[in-house]
């Protein structure tokens, strides 16, 4: 302090210390004259002008001569002791390295010492430059402002500040003065602070701002949502945040001044986020939106993490801050979406269910005249037969006139926001419709969705599905089903009537043990047999017991009922009552008898009353012959009887009309053809005519002798409608001699047969033997209701 | 008589509604050489003569008037008297306990009657 001031006190008497010693005196005495000479030069100019004025005396002169000389003398002799002492004065300042810098009034550089570049920048020559232009140090602008306070208020002013080289200086701004005048400029020395001081009050406000730094970092810290942490340069926690606490569920006891890669079980060790960390932070200072998969205690979480590197005062280690963002549910939830979206994609995709969304159109009065397709999906055309109609509208482009309820319903969803359900016939589409209307988008869109289905199959099957259960309903039949276990599962009205159980009585009670008469119990278990074997009984004609104990007669038909599957769940079993019609059999049957009875005592009687005629007449073949033809007739009449008069088998018919005669012949008659079902009226017919070849046969043709045969065989062909031909040929027998006289035999053969056949009849008395051809259309003889 | 084969002298009731009928068979059996003993053709009259032990061989018809003569063949059948059944009715007609009787279809032929009375006679 003290020398500092001594030279600034010297610099307001000396001349710079920057001038050199060997300056010569001219030189000084011209830079004397700029700055201390003044008073001196104007004494020196004042003086010739009054001599010259008061024209002085030599010896006056001589004297101011004199002293002039002496004054000089003595000038010099100052000159030398003040060029001496600033020569001193600068060595001194050189060799302690005092930094000082002194200012002129108006603040230009007039001098400074070698140390003050370097602390302030400054350039070798910067002499006479201002101040504030010269000095590139950050302080400069403050500089200033202390310079013109210290001018202004005559005292020093100090300050601190950094030098370029890095030090702490402290500036002391003194205001030069010569003698109680006023402050001629201003002379500033600059002095390292000593280290401990320097350290110590670096240290406290270093620390002060530390601290309020840390509590603002560790408030932020503390009050983000995210969970952060901040790292040192070894990776170690130094803070970590409420927020990671929790989400991770640990304490500060097991986190801070960790190492990252140590927590939670060295989750956080991934060699990707080591690479980050290690390697890619130090030169980017930020990491973003790094993707983490975390298996922690609470599930995998997926985590984004932010990273970067703090600034921090050089020397100081760097800090790191590491953000955590939990995106687990963003991501799922974004992952969810795409699979509903996807998932909803295929369901309308792949469901049998039409789906369209659609634009609702209006008319100039606001009705709903129409509508546009925005969206279909492929099922859409197999539901309404429509196809290529997105961004087509109904009635103008497709040209489909559905009715206008449609539209309104349509409409009314666009406009509330209300989804409806309903089923409809379309009389556009033809087809019924079962649809889910509701709105879809933004409500003034009016877009609505519908999801339909084409359920004109199922209204038909429901319907007769109806009409099938108000056939079982009214039936007389009993229909009843029942399961595997012979249990009653359904019992309808027929039922009911006919087994005198109601429906209640019946379901869930054993079929056998209620209609099952005692000894059909085997005949139940072997069609439950027959059942689980998927099998069926058909027509099958048996005696069941009404709730009274009455035996019923009935024809059952049992079907196995199935599952979707295919599998025989159960029987159902319709029963039909035929006691009636035993009873119209048995009626039929006794009436077929009786009059079989009569039939036969009445050519009985006619048998008796001829031979009663005749009795004693000598007409005893005639009688004979009569009686035979009477037995043919009466043959054919058993054959009819047999088949309750249903018509007559022709094998049946020949064989009973030839073997009176033939079947004592034994093999003697071939019978060959195929099985018709005649008529009766063309059985008796056809039987009479044998009858009359087999006796002219035995009588006079090929069963005369013991060795002639007949052949009777018979056939049906296509020519072209289907055609009867029967031929009976005799061979082996004597030669045949043609009648001379066409008898009764003959006549009933080629007259009475033809018409009763509706054909021809060709009889031919060939040598051979006797030939008949019958030739008729097979629809003539065949009864009509057979195959 | 013991000679089955032999129908000459044979003794034999006609239970038969039809008056033309039993006429015939009246000829035809004298014919043959038997003898008829009785033509019953009401049903208490033929349960009655069948009753009887006057005839060898009864000729039964089925029906007399409507009305079935099954149970006097039955009564036979029991005492083991010979009978030939005659009807117009077909052979399904004939209750169980008949079955294996001798059955003659009306109408019939006389070489029929004799082989039917013979049958039975053997069967009896």
């Amino acid at each position: 302090m003290s020398v500092a001031s001594d030279i600034s006190e010297g610099s307001d008497r000396g001349p710079s210390p920057r001038a050199e010693p060997a300056a010569s005196a001219a030189t000084l005495e011209a830079s004397q004259n700029a700055s201390w000479g003044e008073s001196p030069v104007r004494s020196t100019s004042s003086e010739p002008s009054a001599a010259g004025n008061n024209e002085p005396d030599a010896h006056d002169l001589r004297a101011a001569n004199e002293r002039l000389l002496a004054m000089i003398q003595e000038l010099h002799a100052r000159n030398d002791e003040l060029a001496r002492a600033n020569s001193e004065l600068n060595s001194l300042i050189a060799a302690t390295g005092i930094a000082a810098l002194y200012l002129d009034r108006e603040l230009r550089i007039r001098c400074c010492t070698p140390p003050v570049a370097g602390i302030l920048g400054l350039e070798p020559a910067c002499t006479g430059q201002r101040f504030a232009d010269a000095v590139p140090h950050p302080e400069a602008a403050n500089l200033v402002l202390d310079a013109r306070q210290a001018l202004r208020a005559r005292t020093a002013v100090e300050r601190e500040l950094t030098g370029d080289d890095g030090r702490s200086y402290r500036v002391r701004l003194q205001p030069g003065r010569t003698g109680g005048h006023d402050a001629e400029g201003v002379a500033l020395t600059f002095v390292e602070t000593s280290e401990p001081e320097r350290n110590d009050r670096g240290a406290r406000a270093l620390n002060a701002q530390l601290q309020a730094g840390k509590a603002f970092a560790d408030s932020i810290i503390a009050t983000v949502r995210e969970p952060m942490l901040v790292l040192d340069g070894d990776l170690r926690v130094v803070t970590a945040s409420r927020a990671f606490y929790r989400a991770f569920k640990t304490t500060p006891e097991s986190t801070l001044q960790e190492m990252l890669y140590d927590l939670d079980g060295r989750r956080w060790d991934l060699p990707e986020l080591r690479r980050l960390l290690e390697e890619v932070l130090p030169e980017r200072t930020t990491i973003e939106a790094f993707e983490v998969r975390y298996a922690s205690a609470v599930g995998e979480r997926i985590l984004l993490l932010n990273a970067r590197r703090l600034r921090q005062q050089p020397g100081l280690e760097p800090l790191i801050l590491l953000a955590f963002e939990d995106v687990t549910e963003r991501v799922q939830a974004r992952a969810a979406l795409a699979t509903s979206e996807t998932k909803y994609r295929a369901l309308f995709e792949s469901i049998d269910a039409g789906f369209c969304i659609i634009e609702m159109l209006y008319d100039a009065a606001a009705k709903p005249a129409d509508l546009r397709f925005l969206e279909v999906n492929p099922a859409f055309t197999r539901n309404n037969g429509l196809s290529d109609v997105v961004g087509k509208t109904l009635r103008g482009d497709l040209g489909v006139d559905l009715e206008q309820s449609w539209f309104d319903a349509y409409s009314s969803v666009a406009q509330t926001g209300e989804p409806i359900r309903f089923q409809q016939y379309s009389r556009a589409f033809r087809r019924w419709f079962d649809l889910n209307v509701f709105r879809v988008d933004l409500p003034a869109l009016r877009r609505v969705a519908v999801l339909f289905t084409d359920i004109t199959e199922r209204k038909r099957s429901d319907r007769a599905v109806t009409r099938l259960a108000s056939i079982v309903d009214s039936s007389d039949d009993a229909i009843v089903s029942k399961d595997l276990e012979g249990i009653v599962t359904s019992w309808n009205n027929g039922a009911e009537a006919m087994f005198g159980y109601t429906a209640a009585e019946a379901i869930g009670q054993s079929i056998a043990s209620l209609i099952i008469p005692p000894d059909r119990q085997d005949e139940e278990d072997e069609i439950l047999g027959r059942i689980r074997r998927g099998g069926s009984v058909d027509h099958f004609e048996t005696v069941r017991r009404h709730k009274d104990g009455t035996r019923l007669d009935v024809s059952v038909t049992i079907s196995p009922l199935r599952d979707r599957h295919g599998r025989v769940i159960g029987a159902s079993k319709i029963a039909r009552d035929i006691g009636e019609r035993k009873r119209h059999e048995r009626h039929r049957e006794l009436l077929i008898q009786e009059l079989n009875h009569r039939v036969k005592n009445t050519l009985a009687s006619v048998q008796a009353l001829a031979a009663q005629t005749f009795r004693g007449s000598g007409m005893r073949d005639a009688v004979a012959n009569f009686e035979a033809r009477l037995l043919a007739m009466s043959r054919a009449h058993d054959v009819l009887t047999r088949e309750s008069w249903q018509g007559a088998a022709i094998r049946e018919v020949v064989g009973d009309a030839v073997a009176a005669w033939v079947g004592k012949s034994g093999g003697r008659a071939t019978v060959d053809g195929p099985e018709i079902r005649l008529r009766p009226a063309m059985a008796i017919a056809l039987a009479m005519a044998l009858h009359e070849l087999a006796t002219n046969a035995v009588k006079y043709g090929a069963l005369s002798n013991k060795q002639g045969k007949v052949n009777i065989q018979w056939s049906v062909s296509d020519d072209p409608k289907p055609c009867f031909r029967l031929r009976w040929l005799e061979h082996g027998g004597p030669p045949v001699h043609a009648p001379g006289r066409r008898g009764f035999g003959s006549r009933l053969i080629e007259y009475a047969l033809a018409r009763d056949l509706g054909g021809t009849v060709e009889l031919s008395f060939n040598q051979a033997g006797v030939e008949c051809r019958i030739e008729t259309p097979l629809e003539e003889i065949r009864e009509a209701d057979t195959v | 008589m013991d000679d089955a084969d032999n129908l000459e002298g044979c003794r034999v009731l006609i239970v038969e509604d039809d008056a033309m009928i039993s006429m015939m068979l009246q000829d035809v059996l004298e014919d043959m050489g038997c003898r008829v003993v009785a033509v019953a053709s009401r049903l208490e009259e033929a349960q009655r003569r069948s009753e009887a032990d006057d005839f060898d061989v009864a000729l039964l018809d089925v029906n007399l008037r409507g009305e079935h003569t099954f149970p006097i063949a039955e009564a036979m059948l029991q005492r083991r008297r010979p009978f030939v059944l005659t009807t117009g009715y077909a052979t399904t007609i004939l209750p169980d306990s008949l079955h294996g009787a001798t059955l003659l279809q009306k109408p019939y032929r006389r070489q029929d009657l004799e082989a039917a009375l013979r049958d039975a006679r053997h069967g009896g």
